[in-house]
């Protein structure tokens, strides 16, 4: 996503490089300086990626500040005064000369030493062979660019240097192969000798470089952009609780509201503070450069049958953290025990909070009361009652296991039980298909809206998270925009699907250009797309292009759509929101937002709200929204080739290869 | 996990079904056959992938919904043992040279949505199950009583077993199988489960766990394939749990052979029994698994064992989580470990306490309390008036007016620099302020014999040096890192220490104040770049002893990348009588003038180690300023045996020579850095007109070579050379154009490396070449030592 970058206020300084008066930001490090202002200056160990070691010594220059003169190695010399650079004095010249002798004595048949001594005027061989002159022309020079990307690109610190002086060699401890090493390639990809031999072959590639040439990609945006961007490595998803509750889309209290003054005590700040470990490789597979998989360690229990032990939490992640907010309990130990308890008795946390949220909603309402709880007060906020809840669902027996059943279940038996109101229940309940909505407000994004109710499995974001580029980096403004993005993103991410991949490696860092695109371009992630095209070919041997990943996605896509069908649903009915994912169902939810929405009246709907009751309002809201909710449904099935029901046209199977009889045999009846 | 109870399940365990399969290569990213488990029949199949599938479906949940069809009807439902649950790992899946590769897909009929539910989800059970050689794994039918899959990769066979003692809940039941099925700990990462909870039977949102081994945490960790109940589908199935054991897929990894490697690589890999490793672990416990002491650990390991074993290594990693890779960096890089079993060595001796000379009528500052208490006694210092300094410190309260004070007096560090100490104090109290941090004092006792005897003498005025520093720059933790070979001065200030804690004067809320400090003592090993502070606070942290740039100081990011103010033993023992006494009376000691400038002087007294050629040698203390002559001739009574000088070599192995010529020169910053000469550790060596002065220099060169840490170019490769060459040089074969070499090397290794090691290893050829160097075109030219020293034969001088 990469729009929630910090702003640091930055110091500039004027500096002089070799004559040349420029503006650099304080604490750029020197080399950065020249480069920028076009001087070159020869590096080994310097690796734009990675931090600087200062070892190679190459990049030395001469500056002057205030009066001293001193050597200093540019790469990680930061600028913090208004000093005068020479690159290239005399005496600089003269030492790189030397440096670049001793190189070619210890590693004279090493192409890259070959061009550098070439280039300091190294010509007659050199004074610095010994005993210990490599002959090999894949020799370690020593550079650590290996030791550095495997903590760095990928935080697992296997390798290093060993011995003193001039024994000095890269190894793993007693040359031996270390079992904990994932096999990610980071170090033989940062190598300039080509030193270092890896291959990740497990799955038989048809081209390993080609896969690793893409993947390192991504490996060093992780090393060098996650903590600007989204710390990732830091928070893992839970970094996006923060921007949420900013941007108005965090659920709070049943998807009533979108933030609340409470979410930093489940923010990123008192998770990184207190909560989860880090600096720790935290991939949920090998070689995962991201691992925003994130625990607590040791957390000790309050409840249940695991009371007082000490356990590791898996996450939260952000839907569990936002779960949190949508029942109201703002707490991390509860958070953390809700995360636990969720997981290991095998609930999903999502579907247990939105159900949760519903329920209290319903209890604030007086739909259910404590007798119907078994004696469990249930307000939003009641963060012990929401794991009474939890252990009686792992036990069998009492209300918990009604709150299991999910909300669709609850709608029907207390309207048939209780005789609570069923257009209420309807509206308040956060589910679509029977899937509890994940969490996210979609009323102020209609790409999110549709993208949750479209989703075939129901309303989860995974096949359509529109919310982000819609709301916070407004990337698909018009209608159209947001139409074409309800075809192509669930076909993009669907693809992810098809090849065993995850989609958060995608689009969470960005590279640092990306905004060089038009905005629904830069959606996209070109950048980032062509490294997953690569990675196919790499793997299968088969190039691939947006066309052709759109109809391998657009097949599976629509088969799941036809087994819908099958089962008897995949139409449009089975496609419709409650309202409250699409605008604000009760007065208090209209008020707490009037502004907005009377703006929007005014500004959009065309007629001025002054003197209209909330009543009146509201009324003209829903209208409105679920007019347009229904429009952008028409557009996008037209889009993705379906009828307006819904259902898949036999053209669009036709014109994808899978006009299969036993799949028209299904839908035939629905053409129109 | 009670291995007894892990048995206990197993052997309840009853194999009801037991599938043989061979393990099929991967080819471009499928394995082209499916797995297909029926639980009402206990029956395992295998299925071809067609063409068909590939390029109709792709892979992953392509593959499953496309399997899901093929076994459903319109009237199957979420609990209808024809409902499959479908697991495909997809294609792409386990690469590990692209991030985030690894998910699984996992489809089935949703008891919450009637209709089709796919979620996806991490852990090691998707990759595992592919490297055996399948693409998909789809599971029909229902068993009748509690059962466990087992695909195990190892035996080449899938069984179904009935299993029922384990537990449901996950958590408990990932790890009891993970060690169930593992061989060892090693193993244990080769493991990956499916399972579900307790309520996942109770409701229809249960979810799946897929577990990984987390080595380092020791823990399974658990993803989950979250919506739509499969998880309920799962425990419908009276699934507990699928089971996957891999071979190791450990990558084949090499680095090209270097010859540098050869005399560091053990020749026999050193492995030590569990009873040998539970010592290893008791090593461990007693430094409480503190990452920042694993030197400290493997010198009571070095010593117990006397090397440092693969176990060791391993059992470290295991225990304080510092990776194995810099333990065997560290193991490597110091000259009292070794990796194979060696002979204890001479009992590195601890030398007896020595006299201290000086010049008649001067005072004694450092080692003001010699010969008038007993160090060990905390009333004796006290009596002497001991820690008034600091009490008037803490009663006034005004940390500012502290350093004011100490940057008045004009002390400059004695380890080396000498950098004004008030000044970096400054500095370092305006860092922690700006950056809102703690900020941690620190001395630096790594030296030789200065170090050792000053703290032997007075531990207390060290001790109360640094509650000065601490109280000036507000920090309330301190360290001193101090040669593990001082055995004497370590047990003299542990005494020390725990007598002030007693009296209330170190510890928390030191004399009823709000002012804490605790001192933690670091043993340090043998290197001599420890000394250097940046590699000493590497070495502190737990880190190989390598220096770092220092374009930000210390006082900005030092120890765990805070603000830090590291000062050397004297230096800080010079504090208290500073504000006994008073800035101006300290200043009044010494040469030059500070009241205008801190730079422009060299104030107070300096203790210096006179050896070599001299009939006197041992410890003096002189006011600076004080001429060679002075402390030769008066303090050292001349050259021994009444021979005549050659010149004098100061501040250590990496000292510059000065010439007999230039006896009358000042002993402080100012003319030592004139001369090419430096402070440096405090150590003056005597040469007499007999010693050769090329031997001499190849001698030290030899040594700092040797302690260069390897990590700048110049100073790995240039000091490697210019022993080399000298070496040649004293062995007869010297020739045209070494010397101009010398130069070169020598000022390219000064002038461009990354410390001061290699910044001021070739003192000694630059001044020996300066000052000397008919004697070495003898050497090279008429193959000649005037001294008679070298016998140019290059055995010898070996």
């Amino acid at each position: 996503m990469g729009a929630t970058a910090k702003t640091s206020k930055t110091i500039k300084i004027e500096i002089t490089i070799n004559g040349k008066k420029v503006s650099v930001v304080k604490d750029t490090f020197l080399l950065q300086a020249v480069r920028d202002a076009g001087f070159v200056v020869p590096t080994l160990c310097n690796h734009k990626d990675l931090t600087p070691g200062g070892s190679c010594r190459l990049c030395l220059c001469e500056v002057e500040d205030r009066e001293k003169k001193q050597l200093v190695t540019a790469c990680n010399y930061p600028v913090r005064s208004s000093i005068e650079v020479s690159t290239d004095s005399e005496k600089v010249k003269k030492h790189r000369k030397v440096l670049a002798e001793m190189y070619l004595g210890r590693w004279p048949n090493v192409p890259a030493i070959k061009a550098l001594a070439k280039k300091m005027g190294v010509t007659d061989g050199s004074r610095f062979s010994s005993e210990l002159t490599e002959e090999n022309r894949q020799s370690c020079v020593l550079c650590g660019h290996c030791v550095k990307a495997c903590d760095e690109f990928i935080q697992e610190r296997i390798l290093d240097f060993a011995g003193k002086g001039i024994e000095r060699h890269l190894t793993m401890p007693f040359g031996e192969v270390d079992h904990n090493c994932v096999g990610c390639t980071s170090c033989a990809y940062v190598c300039p000798t080509r030193a270092i031999e890896i291959i990740d072959d497990l799955n038989g590639p048809a081209n390993p470089t080609m896969i690793r040439n893409a993947g390192m990609k991504i490996n060093a945006e992780m090393a060098t952009l996650d903590t600007v961007q989204n710390e990732m490595r830091a928070l893992g998803t839970a970094n996006i609780v923060d921007v949420m509750d900013a941007y108005d889309l965090l659920p709070v209290k049943n998807h009533q509201y979108g933030s609340h003054p409470d979410t930093p005590k489940i923010g990123g700040e008192v998770l990184k503070d207190k909560y989860l470990t880090q600096g720790l490789s935290d991939g949920c597979w090998k070689g995962c450069s991201m691992a925003c998989a994130k625990t607590i360690d040791r957390f000790e229990l309050r409840t249940g049958p695991y009371k007082g032990q000490k356990v590791t939490v898996d996450g939260p992640e952000y839907e569990t953290a936002a779960g949190a907010a949508n029942m109201g309990c703002f707490d991390m130990d509860f958070l953390a025990e809700f995360n636990f308890y969720c997981d290991t008795y095998g609930i999903d946390t999502i579907s247990m909070s939105t159900t949760m949220a519903f329920v209290m909603e319903c209890y604030e309402n007086g739909i259910i009361t404590k007798e119907h709880s078994g004696g469990k007060a249930l307000n939003f906020g009641a963060a012990g009652e929401v794991l009474e809840c939890m252990h009686e669902m792992a036990l069998g027996k009492g209300f918990g296991v009604d709150v299991g059943q999910g909300v669709r279940w609850l709608k029907q038996e207390w309207v048939k039980k209780l005789g609570a109101d069923a257009a209420f229940l309807q509206d308040i309940g956060m589910e679509a298909k029977g899937l509890e909505y994940s969490e996210y407000v979609s009323k102020e994004s209609l790409a999110q809206q549709a993208g949750y109710t479209l989703a075939n499995k129901g309303p989860q974001h995974d096949e359509a998270w529109l919310i982000f580029m819609d709301m916070v980096n407004n990337q698909i403004p018009t209608e159209e925009d947001k139409a074409e993005a309800l075809y192509y993103y669930p076909l993009w991410r669907t693809w992810f699907g098809l090849l065993g991949l995850c989609k958060i490696i995608w689009n969470d860092v960005v590279p640092a250009d990306n905004n060089k695109y038009p905005p629904t371009v830069a959606a996209k992630v070109p950048g980032h797309v062509a490294n997953y095209f690569k990675f196919f070919e790499g793997m299968t041997g088969i190039p691939l292009d947006e066309e052709k990943m759109l109809a391998q996605s657009a097949r599976v896509h629509n088969l799941q759509r036809i087994m819908n069908r099958l089962l008897g649903f995949g139409t449009r009915e089975h496609d419709m929101p409650p309202y409250r994912a699409v605008g604000p169902v009760t007065k208090r939810e209209y008020e707490s937002r009037a502004e907005r929405y009377d703006k929007q009246m005014k500004d959009i709907i065309g007629i001025d709200p002054g003197g209209k009751s909330t009543e009146e309002k509201m009324k003209i809201t829903r209208k409105y929204r679920m007019k347009k909710y229904n429009d952008v449904v028409d557009a996008a099935y037209s889009r993705r080739g379906w009828t307006k029901d819904g259902v898949p046209t036999i053209a669009r199977l036709e014109e994808l290869g899978i006009a299969l009889p036993e799949l028209v045999e299904i839908i035939k009846d629905d053409q129109e | 996990m009670p291995q007894e109870k892990i048995k206990q399940m197993q052997a309840a365990h009853q194999v009801v079904y037991e599938f043989p399969f061979e393990i099929k290569e991967l080819k471009r990213g499928y394995a082209d056959r499916i797995m297909r488990i029926d639980l009402d029949k206990n029956e395992i199949t295998i299925l071809p992938v067609t063409q068909q599938m590939k390029d109709l479906w792709v892979g992953g949940k392509g593959f499953d919904l496309w399997l899901m069809f093929r076994e459903i009807d319109k009237d199957t439902k979420w609990d209808s043992p024809e409902n499959p649950l479908c697991f495909s790992p997809g294609p792409l899946g386990g690469t590990t040279s692209f991030p985030g590769s690894g998910k699984t897909l996992v489809t089935g009929i949703s008891p919450i949505t009637q209709s089709i539910m796919d979620c996806n989800v991490g852990g090691f059970f998707g990759p595992y199950f592919k490297f055996a050689g399948f693409d998909s794994l789809v599971i029909i039918g229902k068993a009748k009583e509690e059962t466990i899959v087992v695909i195990d990769v190892v035996k080449k066979t899938v069984t179904i077993e009935q299993a029922p003692l384990e537990s449901i809940d996950s958590h408990l039941l990932a790890e009891e199988l993970t060690e169930m099925y593992a061989d060892n700990d090693i193993d244990k990462r080769n493991i990956a489960a499916v399972s579900a909870g307790r309520a996942a039977e109770h409701s229809r949102m249960g979810v799946l766990n897929f577990s990984f081994w987390d080595w380092r945490r020791k823990v399974t960790r658990l993803k989950q394939a979250g919506r739509g109940g499969m998880g309920t589908v799962f425990r419908n199935k009276k699934l507990k749990a699928l089971v996957v054991k891999n071979r190791g897929i450990g990558p084949a990894w090499r680095v090209s052979e270097s010859n540098a490697a050869k005399n560091v690589t053990p020749q026999r890999i050193s492995t030590q029994c569990p009873a040998e490793a539970a010592e290893l672990d008791a090593i461990i416990e007693k430094w409480d698994y503190d990452p920042e002491f694993v030197t400290e650990m493997m010198q009571d390991m070095q010593e117990r064992f006397r090397h440092i074993s693969k176990t060791a290594i391993d059992r470290l990693q295991d225990k304080t989580g510092v990776p194995r890779a810099y333990i065997y960096h560290i193991a490597t890089s110091y000259n009292d470990f070794s990796l194979e079993e060696k002979e204890a060595g001479p009992q590195s001796s601890d030398s007896a306490a020595q006299e201290i000379k000086s010049l008649p009528g001067k005072e004694l500052v450092v080692f003001r309390n010699k010969g008038h208490l007993d160090p060990e006694e905390i009333e004796d210092y006290i009596k002497r008036g001991g820690y008034e300094s600091f009490k008037k410190i803490v009663a006034e309260n005004n940390p500012e007016a502290i350093v004011e004070e100490v940057i008045r007096s004009g002390l400059r560090g004695r380890g080396g620099g000498g950098f004004p100490t008030g000044v970096k104090w400054q500095a370092g109290s305006q860092a922690k302020k700006e950056q809102d941090e703690v900020i941690y004092v620190v001395c630096n006792a790594a030296g030789d014999i200065i170090e050792k005897s000053i703290i032997e003498n007075d531990p207390h005025a060290l001790i109360e040096g640094m509650l000065i520093g601490a109280f000036a720059a507000g920090a309330d933790e301190g360290f001193i890192y101090i040669r593990k070979t001082h055995t004497a001065a370590i047990d003299r200030l542990e005494k020390a220490m725990a007598a002030a804690r007693r009296k209330g004067l170190l510890g928390g809320n030191i004399l009823d104040s709000e002012f804490s400090f605790h001192i933690t003592l670091h043993r340090g090993s043998d290197a001599f770049i420890a000394a250097e502070s940046s590699a000493m606070l590497a070495a502190m942290s737990g880190l190989p002893a390598e220096p770092q740039a220092k374009y930000i100081h210390t006082t900005e990011k030092g120890f765990r990348g805070k603000p830090t103010i590291v000062d050397n033993v004297e230096t800080w023992v010079n504090i208290p009588v500073i504000f006994e006494k008073g800035a101006d009376w300290f200043a009044s000691i010494g040469s030059g003038d500070v009241s205008k400038n801190p730079l422009h002087g060299s104030s107070g007294t300096r203790v210096f180690s006179l050896t070599g050629d001299v009939e006197k040698p041992g410890l003096l203390e002189v006011p600076l300023g004080t001429t060679l002559k002075e402390i030769i001739e008066d303090i050292g009574g001349g050259v021994s045996n009444g021979g005549s000088l050659k010149a004098v070599q100061i501040g250590g192995p990496s000292g510059g020579f000065v010439p007999a010529s230039q006896i009358d020169m000042k002993v402080d910053f100012e003319s030592l850095g004139k001369v090419g000469g430096m402070m440096g550790s405090g150590e003056i060596f005597v040469l007499a007109g007999s010693a050769c002065i090329v031997e001499k220099t190849r001698g030290f060169l030899a040594y700092l070579a040797a302690e260069s840490c390897g990590k700048c170019t110049p100073c790995r490769e240039g000091l490697f050379a210019l022993k080399n060459t000298l070496q040649r040089i004293c062995g007869g074969s010297g020739k045209t154009g070494d010397l101009e070499f010398l130069e070169e090397v020598s000022e390219t290794t000064a002038e461009t490396s990354l410390c001061d090691l290699g910044g001021t290893a070739p003192n000694p050829v630059l001044t020996g070449l300066r000052y000397f160097k008919d004697e070495f075109e003898e050497h090279i030219e008429e193959k000649k030592c005037r001294a008679g020293v070298c016998k140019f034969n290059a055995e010898e001088v070996k």
